[in-house]
């Protein structure tokens, strides 16, 4: 059963003091594959299930500089990124987290689903980031 | 990829770097941040440790945290949310001695002045700091929060000094460290009277890669060659000691991390400094010559293609590449995935800034030997004998591997007896 993926905080089985868990986030597709977009300095929650999962080769961290932010080049990093990683681990769904930057810089997520989709990839752009618990906006983009 | 992580873990964060160095201060940190700062030992730490102010004079800094802050520590029954409703601590949160202003959306458009005045009000009576420093982080740096502003506005209202660091959050987190202790010194240290003969300042002491025992070994080293500690820089220290600073004859800067400070105090103060990790016998006899001569210590040379790789903090991985060439090495690379002085790096030396680049590192043709975090080793696609060095600043570690003091000659000790029971010539 895929999990309601909309801004509903009950959908996930538990809820640990500062957020969620990330893996039932990987419930959302088959064999699906989770990629965290965003700062180093958020990775310090959910560290060690981060850790956890990225060793089970089931998650991916992009850490773009303030650089890449500030010019635009981490909305091609996250393409190029997910591109990689589905090569690399044969997975076509990924389901995509990010940091506060994104939310700010309005990312447009459309955009990078739409390029994604040429290469085959199904991106399932998650709202609420599961590192610190603070909500970008009230759906899941599929 | 570049800042790709696939299955290695990304390092701690230049705002931890932050927390590290002010948790061991009688300071406060104030951070422009939504999210909590956690206490930095929370990791697992040595068994039956007392935390941070229980601990005798200067021996803070075991492991992680272990700072002024546990003197309010829930247990001993005094924490509370803050007045200002913003980034108050309670008892789980008690070792850190950094507030956040728990900044939410509709600031970014208004703007977070406010919210950092209103944390800094409400936690000032909790944790009466004698010096403040202010920082961004991600998405306050990418608004432009004037740093220096608030902090001009603390200084009035209070007068409790205080100074800024823009952090990002990307960065790693000798970076934040190396600019906390920067700002720390210009905040703080004040004109010598006198300047003590044979006297020192360590810095670059960090409570994440620095363990207890390191400290004190230290310690008592420099102390048997004739050397009176006046600062330290990292690891807890009273702010009176840290404001006499300037009166050292010299600066031993044994962590990267100390290296903008130990520049900055050079050409204000005229203090010269030396640049190691005193880490095994012949490198401290070294940097004793250097000390006392007030120059800059000559490593030993590496050249052509490595054969041994050390993957470190660089003056950690420089006192180990000595010891290597010593020992019979002709060529030893060294890597960090943190801050690397350029001129202190050899040639083939390299900052790695993302999976494939360390992958690349650790496949290197020709390498007989490894030392670095065991995590690394999911990379290596060869059976090369491999050293597990501690890993105190990966994020997510498989196996945490604890900090070891390898002062002196415990650095001789431990590689030989790593080395027999690899089975490594």
């Amino acid at each position: 059963m895929v999990p309601r993926y909309h801004d509903n905080d009950n959908y996930m089985p538990s809820k640990p003091r500062g957020g969620f868990h990330l893996e039932p986030l990987l419930e959302l597709a088959d064999n699906a594959q989770l990629i965290y977009v965003g700062s180093l300095a958020c990775t310090r929650h959910r560290g060690f299930e981060m850790g956890k999962l990225m060793r089970e080769k089931r998650m991916a961290v992009l850490c773009p500089s303030a650089t890449d932010f500030s010019t635009g080049k981490y909305i091609n990093q996250i393409s190029d990124a997910i591109i990689e990683l589905a090569r690399g681990r044969n997975a076509k769904n990924f389901v995509l987290i990010y940091g506060c930057q994104c939310a700010l810089l309005s990312t447009d997520f459309d955009l990078i689903r739409d390029e994604l989709a040429t290469h085959d990839i199904n991106l399932i752009v998650h709202e609420h980031c599961h590192l610190c618990d603070i909500h970008h906006g009230a759906e899941v983009r599929r | 990829m570049k800042r790709l992580w696939k299955t290695v873990p990304p390092c701690l964060a230049d705002t931890l770097g932050f927390q590290a160095v002010m948790s061991n201060t009688e300071g406060l940190g104030l951070i422009d941040d939504c999210s909590k700062y956690k206490p930095l030992d929370k990791m697992p730490k040595r068994a039956g440790e007392k935390p941070g102010w229980e601990q005798d004079d200067h021996r803070g800094g075991r492991g992680f945290g272990g700072g002024y802050a546990s003197k309010h520590s829930f247990a001993s029954g005094g924490r509370h949310h803050g007045d200002g409703g913003c980034g108050g601590r309670g008892g789980k949160f008690s070792d850190v001695r950094v507030v956040e202003s728990d900044i939410k959306e509709e600031d970014v458009i208004h703007g977070t002045e406010e919210k950092m005045l209103q944390a800094f009000a409400g936690n000032v009576d909790l944790y009466n700091p004698s010096f403040v420093i202010v920082s961004t982080a991600p998405v306050s740096s990418m608004i432009g929060t004037d740093l220096d502003a608030i902090a001009q506005q603390i200084t009035e209202k209070y007068g409790i000094p205080a100074a800024s660091v823009y952090l990002d959050g990307q960065r790693d987190y000798l970076y934040g460290i190396s600019l906390t202790l920067e700002a720390i010194g210009k905040l703080v240290i004040k004109k010598p009277a006198a300047v003590l003969p044979d006297s020192v300042n360590i810095l670059g002491y960090n409570s994440i890669d620095w363990s207890g025992d390191a400290v004190e070994d230290l310690e008592n080293w420099l102390s048997e060659t004739g050397y009176s500690i006046v600062s330290r820089w990292g690891v807890r220290e009273k702010t009176v000691n840290l404001e006499r600073a300037a009166s050292a004859s010299v600066n031993l800067v044994l962590n990267i991390a100390g290296l903008r400070l130990a520049k900055w105090m050079e050409s204000q103060f005229n203090i010269p400094y030396v640049t190691a990790a005193p880490f095994g016998e012949k490198q401290c006899s070294r940097i004793l010559d250097s000390l006392k001569n007030k120059q800059a210590l000559e490593m030993p040379k590496s050249s052509g293609e490595p054969e041994a790789l050390v993957i470190c903090e660089q003056l950690q991985a420089e006192a180990i590449r000595s010891w290597l060439l010593q020992s019979g090495y002709k060529s030893v690379r060294v890597c960090s995935l943190f801050e690397m002085d350029k001129c202190l790096m050899q040639e083939g030396d390299r900052k790695i800034i993302g999976e494939d680049d360390l992958a690349e590192q650790v496949n290197f043709p020709g390498l007989k030997l490894v030392l670095a975090d065991p995590d690394y080793q999911f990379l290596s696609k060869r059976d090369v004998p491999w050293i597990p060095l501690p890993n105190n600043a990966n994020q997510a570690p498989s196996q945490r591997i604890e900090n070891v003091s390898l002062v002196g000659s415990k650095l001789d000790a431990w590689l030989q007896n790593t080395f027999r029971k690899a089975g490594i010539s």
